[in-house]
């Protein structure tokens, strides 16, 4: 180190300390810019993206290449003429994505924790805690310009989900094309952002806000956050479909009410492919029993029901309520964090 | 340009970190010496608003940083003992990304990086990545970011812990050079950091300021108190055991033992001259002789 002429650059003091008298840039905008920069730069995230599109290209892969099922349909009625006509609904249709996409997305969730969990625990971890908070940034700017930076690269993750599931879906398409037929895109994107962005604000949300509230827990939160979302998802979702598929009602497209309720309002939305295969059960009966029908007019008309989106009003409103419940959450925390605390003993 | 700090204290728990702790400073550089545990570090976080007192007030140009932290913040320059990097940036992108939250503007934050990077001499480095900078190296961009907004209260922790003795005294010119326009606290263990660049000493112990004075003042207390003495080894432990030994050297026939107290501690002793580790030691180990 040698020592040049220090008072040359620092009795070089700023006019009229023109650091605090010229205008100061945003400062949420500020932290957002420089966290998602950092973020980027940081090869854990390039290595979670990467990982993550593999994990969706394998999962989705392997789901779509069962490409088919088969409906039957038995009766035209109690009492009525009897006949055996089958259905056939691809997997990379709307209706066939109903089934796909909450089943995948637990997976994805889980990545999420990884992502904003550590959105302000890393400075405590890292050292850069009181280096940052004897600086003149406010407090709110530090934690949601923390927050919605780290929501970016979460919603961009979600991006890379959605590119996983059109890839593949193209590629098999491309590859045969007679037996999957090509993906209907905007339908895909609507669905995507309705069953996927919900789950990703929620859970990124709520990790957040617990990581500010807990930020030398940020490992329990992580392992919490996991083990809670496959319990809710996979666990729950199991124990609950055992109660209800032999209800009477359920095989037409009319399952309890409870039961709709809970799908509804479930925040995982893994149980929300049951939800719009049900409607689309109701459908499909409704085509079926119109014994006018023969084979090729029913499967037509089956292809026109696969492709049309579900109705997802009553679903909207709930997941809603949840994105507020994780924007609360955050609020709460970042009202919560004081910059006097023993934070740093 | 204002610094006061009156009657703090702050506990953890039922242990007492700092107790009643006043200080009045304007420009220039206040060494705060003391062992670990002494309290520095605690008076330093409590200044720099990283913590709340228990009692007590820290006053910057009449306004109390405890409602007004912001207005302090804005002129704080904070160098922390230990302190951690982004290891994904370089030194440069670090001082950038430091000073937009400072809140520079982002032609001045390019500006004030690039300076400090050349005032602490780490321009050949500064677009390397931050894992692959040395301690004192890192310890140099930690001065470097507590510089970036020309701070008008400087407040520095240990910051010759980690480097090597060219370093540290190279270090020491630095901050003479810049400590005069500005109030700047020095904590450290070592007097020898603060011995030419401070123009006044706090010493704590156990959270007390036991002495505010210079070194001036503090070498002239220790004056007739210093003693040396050459002995063999068994009368070098026995006087080890029996009083404050500030120096050691080994020697063929025996030990050259440098020695703080008020009386002759062997008849073989002679007066030696103070300097001012020997003060240092002779006003903790006498709390009163020096307060």
């Amino acid at each position: 180190m040698t020592t040049r002429p220090a008072h040359a650059a620092v009795s070089d003091r700023l006019p009229e300390h023109h650091a605090l008298t010229a205008p100061r840039p945003n400062p949420l905008l500020t932290v957002m810019r420089w966290e998602l920069r950092r973020s980027l730069a940081n090869r854990s995230t390039r290595i979670l993206a990467v990982l993550l599109f593999a994990v969706c290209v394998a999962l989705l892969g392997l789901s779509l290449q069962q490409t088919t099922f088969d409906l039957t349909s038995g009766t035209g009625g109690p009492g009525g003429p009897t006949r055996e006509l089958m259905a056939v609904v691809t997997r990379n249709s709307l209706f066939g994505l109903t089934m796909l996409l909450p089943f995948t997305l637990v997976e994805f969730a889980l990545f999420l924790p990884f992502v904003t969990a550590d959105g302000v625990s890393l400075d405590l971890k890292r050292r850069t805690h009181e280096l940052l908070m004897t600086t003149a940034l406010p407090t709110r700017a530090y934690i949601w310009g923390r927050y919605f930076a780290d929501m970016l690269i979460a919603l961009g993750m979600a991006c890379v989900y959605l590119v996983a599931l059109v890839a593949v879906a193209v590629t098999l398409h491309l590859w045969a094309g007679g037996y999957y037929p090509a993906i209907n895109v905007p339908g895909a994107v609507v669905f995507w952002a309705v069953l996927v962005l919900p789950p990703t604000i929620l859970i990124g949300s709520l990790c957040f806000a617990l990581g500010v509230l807990l930020p030398h827990r940020s490992t329990v939160i992580k392992a919490g956050a996991v083990f809670g979302w496959l319990c809710i998802g996979l666990l729950l979702q199991g124990f609950t479909y055992d109660k209800v598929r032999n209800s009477p009602g359920f095989a037409v497209g009319n399952p309890p009410a409870w039961w709709r309720a809970y799908e509804t309002w479930q925040p995982t939305n893994t149980d929300s492919g049951s939800l719009f295969t049900a409607q689309f059960t109701h459908h499909l009966n409704a085509i079926f029993k119109n014994l006018s029908l023969n084979q090729q007019a029913m499967q037509r008309q089956v292809e026109t029901l696969q492709g049309q989106l579900p109705d997802l009003n009553s679903f909207m409103l709930a997941h809603l309520v949840w994105i507020v419940f994780g924007l609360a959450a955050v609020a709460f925390s970042s009202l919560a964090f004081r910059r006097f605390r023993n934070v740093v003993v | 340009m204002e610094l006061e700090i009156e009657s703090l204290s702050k506990r953890f728990g039922a242990q007492w970190a700092l107790r009643d702790v006043s200080l009045r400073t304007g420009p220039g550089l206040v060494g705060l010496v003391g062992a670990n545990g002494a309290g520095k570090t605690t008076l330093m976080r409590i200044t720099g608003t990283l913590l709340d007192p228990t009692s007590g007030a820290v006053r910057w140009n009449g306004r109390e940083t405890r409602s007004h932290g912001g207005e302090l913040r804005q002129v704080l320059g904070y160098l922390p003992q230990e302190f951690g990097v982004y290891p994904e940036f370089s030194g440069r992108q670090f001082l950038r990304y430091l000073a937009a939250m400072k809140g520079l503007p982002d032609e001045l934050a390019r500006r004030r990086a690039d300076e400090t990077l050349e005032l602490v001499n780490l321009e050949a480095v500064a677009d390397q990545r931050l894992t692959t900078y040395s301690g004192g190296m890192r310890q140099r961009i930690g001065i470097a970011q507590a510089l970036l907004n020309d701070p008008e209260l400087l407040i520095v922790d240990e910051p010759t812990a980690g480097l090597d003795p060219e370093e540290r005294v190279r270090f020491r010119t630095l901050l003479a050079s810049f400590t005069s326009s500005r109030v700047t606290l020095l904590s450290t263990h070592i007097i020898g950091d603060v011995e030419a660049v401070a123009r006044r000493l706090v010493i704590l112990r156990e959270g007390r300021v036991i002495a505010d004075t210079t070194a001036e003042e503090l070498l002239a207390s220790a004056r007739g108190k210093v003693w040396t003495v050459e002995v063999d080894m068994a009368t070098a432990a026995r006087l080890q055991s029996a009083h404050r030994v500030s120096a050691l050297v080994s020697r063929p026939d025996g030990m050259l033992l440098r020695i703080v107290g008020e009386t002759r501690p062997h008849d073989a002793a002679t007066p030696a001259e103070p300097n001012l580790e020997d003060a240092y030691l002779l006003a903790v180990g006498t709390p009163a002789a020096v307060a």
